[in-house]
């Protein structure tokens, strides 16, 4: 009984855990803390060096749940905004940010690439990475 | 060798066109099967020579559109999962999926700067190492080893271009290439290194050296035609092996076609060939024919029959015309050979009548009858005058004077004409002048030895008759003086002797004007009716008496004689049986004598057969000439005058009959025998 009770508890909390679910902003190791408006910047590609380190944001893929918080959060447009500012920015030969499939992708990619910054849900955060911004919701 | 050729126009003919027939198409035989041959070899590597050329083009472009491929896909900006290490698979997945929509037997491997083979086409070599100094090679975009060709090119990250995060693979199995190459039974081609190790495609067992300059080998069962590729394969040589025999089958085909066609040309060519030459010859044999019937038949209005319209019927024509002519002039010359030959025997005639006739006048008259007749000229005349006039032509007659031995002019005949025409119109004028004078001479000659020996009769038998009376008076004395005067026996003896003398003189003088009379045709039969056997018998009994002193058996025998009344002249007749008998008992010493009388068939014949002293067959010519009696010891022992037997003949001959003698030789007895042809009374 105890048991069960135990494993019904542990799922209601799972449930409310996830009702209020982290996610993480992370960076290779190498890179210096930035602030969120840096990250929008990095994102938006307004800013491609920071301390002589190449600036590489990677996107999570274009419907994706996280990407959507990402960037609503701390990039501050919404879909169809960014779409519309990649579109401007496209003609002034500036691509959007390149996308991974997937957050493990994402990982691999950041601790890979020293000036990638990337994000992801935090119950997948490992010690290689580092985290430059977290924010649960 | 080529006699048999030129000694008939027909084999000549038949060789020419034969050759004219035949040479175009032995050329065109000769040149399938000695020119076309390479011709068609040569057409084969060009169009193969093309055709690889165009398959290297196309393998080229094959490859350099995977190589564009392979760029373009490491140009992705999906390759920066390669960071990633895939996790995703969204490169794996979409190099599977371009391979998947290449369909050929390659794979696609990104690979990591650490070697490691970080996405694939194929699951198997996934995590591999790849060996990864042959991607480093600058400016290399490509390289082959164990039968694979590697197509790679290098991934930056897109987001800094200088970032390299490997490479992208292409594996590329040159098999592949089959695609590009032909396979069917009768071109074979294939892919092969340099080193003749590795085949892609069929393999057909061929060692291509491919130093040498040429690319094209011919040998016993291909035609061969090779050619490097270019880029990545450029040690590779692409082949292309055609069949010979099926390169050549349309040309074997045609060839055989052209043998059987020219067996078939050759025969018809033949049979033209002869044909025609026959017909063209066949006037030309005929002609021969023609000409060889003429020759030996002679017959020269043969002619020929054309129905062709060329050279051939006009030399016949021609022969035809000349046939004509020689037929016409055949004819012209028989004509006249005719002519001359009625002048010949006209001319004979008239030497025939000329010589008919009897006296000189009558001879002249007749000749220049005879030649007017001949010459159909009416102008002709004789003329006795020398010294006539010189202005015509005329032939002189001339005859012998026998006495004087010398040619005396007789006349001559004026032929009425200015000149001879021509020297055988002189010779013919002249001949018959020749006649004529020999008729002339023949007559003279006539007359004088008829008239000589006409003296010479009458001077016989008028001698004989003067002879006659003095030896008449001298019998008749000496008779007397035997009969009546008183002699003694010494002075009869005498006058016996005179008067036996006397009458054997009488009897040759009678016998000789017998002889006489003949000759001077004045002996002539007088027939009566006769009894023939009466005279025969009288004769023998007449000299029966001869017989008695010699020993001699003597008979007449007339067993086989029809016994009638004969008409003849019956004292010839006895005179020649006396004579035969007188004559058989004169050379008779003894033994027998057998006097037969008989008919033989329509004449009468008397024979005398004795036993005595015979005839040699030389002395058997002279018997019958007058005065001859056998050179031999009986002219001693007997006499006569030599003229019994030849009296006899001619006295026979008068009555219509003739004397022969038979004997077998001397000693041996002798046949007399008297037949004649004698008429019934």
């Amino acid at each position: 009984m105890k048991t069960v009770s135990i494993i019904f508890l542990s799922t209601i909390m799972l449930s409310t855990l996830s009702f209020g679910e982290e996610y993480v902003v992370i960076s290779n190791s190498k890179m210096k803390d930035l602030s969120t408006a840096q990250i929008k910047a990095v994102f938006l590609k307004k800013i491609a060096l920071i301390d002589n380190l190449n600036a590489v944001p990677v996107n999570l893929s274009a419907l994706d749940s996280i990407r959507e918080k990402f960037e609503n959060r701390l990039v501050e447009m919404d879909f169809e905004r960014l779409k519309s500012y990649w579109t401007k920015e496209h003609y002034l030969g500036k691509r959007p940010p390149i996308t991974m499939q997937s957050q493990e992708s994402v990982i691999a990619f950041v601790k890979k690439v020293e000036g990638a910054i990337g994000y992801i849900n935090a119950k997948n955060l490992d010690d290689s990475v580092k985290v430059l911004y977290r924010w649960s919701e | 060798m080529f006699n048999f050729i030129k000694k008939s126009l027909r084999n000549k003919l038949l060789s020419i066109f034969i050759i004219i027939g035949f040479l175009p198409f032995l050329t065109l035989l000769i040149y399938t099967l000695f020119l076309s041959e390479s011709k068609i070899v040569n057409k084969t590597i060009d169009e193969h020579l093309e055709r690889t050329k165009v398959v290297i083009e196309l393998i080229d472009n094959h490859l350099e559109s995977l190589t564009k491929e392979v760029k373009f896909l490491s140009s992705l900006d999906l390759m920066d999962d390669l960071l990633a290490e895939d996790i995703d698979k969204r490169i794996s997945r979409l190099l599977t999926q371009k391979r998947d929509d290449l369909n050929l037997d390659i794979s696609f491997m990104a690979v990591a700067p650490d070697s490691t083979i970080i996405a694939s086409s194929s699951r198997d070599n996934l995590l591999k190492k790849y060996s990864i100094d042959e991607l480093n090679v600058k400016n290399s975009r490509a390289y082959v080893k164990d039968n694979y060709l590697y197509m790679h090119s290098q991934i930056n990250a897109s987001f800094d271009k200088t970032k390299k995060l490997g490479f992208l693979v292409l594996k590329y199995n040159l098999k592949n290439l089959d695609l590009y190459l032909t396979h069917n039974t009768t071109i074979h081609s294939y892919i092969i290194d340099s080193k003749n190790s590795f085949i892609i495609g069929e393999d057909i067992n061929l060692k291509i050296n491919f130093n040498n300059k040429t690319n094209s080998i011919i040998d016993n069962n291909y035609v061969v035609v090779y050619k490097k590729l270019s880029s990545f394969l450029n040690d590779w040589y692409i082949v292309y092996a055609v069949d010979k025999s099926v390169a050549l089958e349309f040309l074997y085909d045609f060839i055989s076609f052209m043998l059987y066609i020219s067996i078939v040309i050759f025969i018809l060519i033949i049979y033209m060939s002869i044909k025609q030459s026959r017909e063209i010859v066949k006037p030309i044999e005929e002609l021969t024919a023609t000409t060889d019937f003429i020759t030996k038949t002679q017959n020269y209005s043969a002619q020929l029959n054309v129905n062709s319209q060329d050279e051939i019927a006009t030399l016949t024509h021609s022969f035809n015309n000349m046939l004509k002519t020689t037929y016409s002039a055949l004819q012209t010359l028989e004509e006249e050979n005719r002519l001359r030959l009625k002048r010949f025997t006209q001319l004979i005639e008239v030497f025939n009548t000329i010589i008919q006739t009897k006296s000189e006048d009558e001879c002249i008259n007749v000749s220049i009858e005879e030649i007017k007749k001949l010459t159909n000229k009416e102008n002709l005349h004789f003329q006795k005058d020398k010294n006539r006039a010189r202005d015509k032509e005329c032939t002189n007659l001339y005859v012998t004077d026998f006495e004087n031995d010398e040619k005396i002019y007789f006349g001559s005949i004026e032929l009425g004409i200015e000149s001879f025409e021509d020297k055988n119109e002189q010779d013919f004028y002249n001949s018959i002048a020749s006649m004529i004078t020999l008729q002339l001479e023949r007559i003279r000659l006539i007359k004088r030895t008829t008239s000589a020996s006409k003296a010479k009769s009458a001077f016989i038998s008028n001698m004989s008759h003067e002879l006659r009376t003095p030896l008449n008076a001298i019998i008749g004395f000496a008779q007397y003086m035997i009969e009546y005067e008183e002699l003694d026996e010494d002075q009869k003896d005498t006058v016996k002797n005179i008067e036996s003398s006397a009458q054997y003189l009488l009897g040759m003088i009678n016998e000789i004007l017998d002889i006489a009379k003949i000759e001077a045709g004045k002996m002539e039969a007088h027939l009566e009716n006769v009894n023939i056997l009466e005279i025969v018998q009288s004769s023998y009994n007449m000299l029966s008496p001869l017989v008695k002193d010699k020993k001699i058996k003597f008979d007449l025998l007339s067993d086989n004689f029809d016994n009638k009344i004969y008409k003849t002249d019956p004292k010839m007749f006895k005179q020649i049986v006396v004579n035969l008998l007188s004559n058989a008992i004169k050379f008779t010493p003894e033994g027998s004598i057998l006097l037969e009388i008989y008919n033989d068939e329509k004449k009468l014949c008397v024979s005398v057969k004795d036993s005595g002293i015979g005839i040699s067959q030389d002395d058997m010519k002279h018997l019958f000439n007058d005065f001859t009696q056998l050179e031999n010891v009986i002219q001693k022992r007997h006499r006569g005058t030599g003229l019994g037997l030849s009296l006899s003949k001619k006295m026979a001959n008068i009555l219509g009959g003739d004397v022969t003698l038979k004997s077998d030789g001397i000693g041996h007895g002798t046949l007399c025998l008297f037949c004649l042809q004698i008429k019934q009374g």
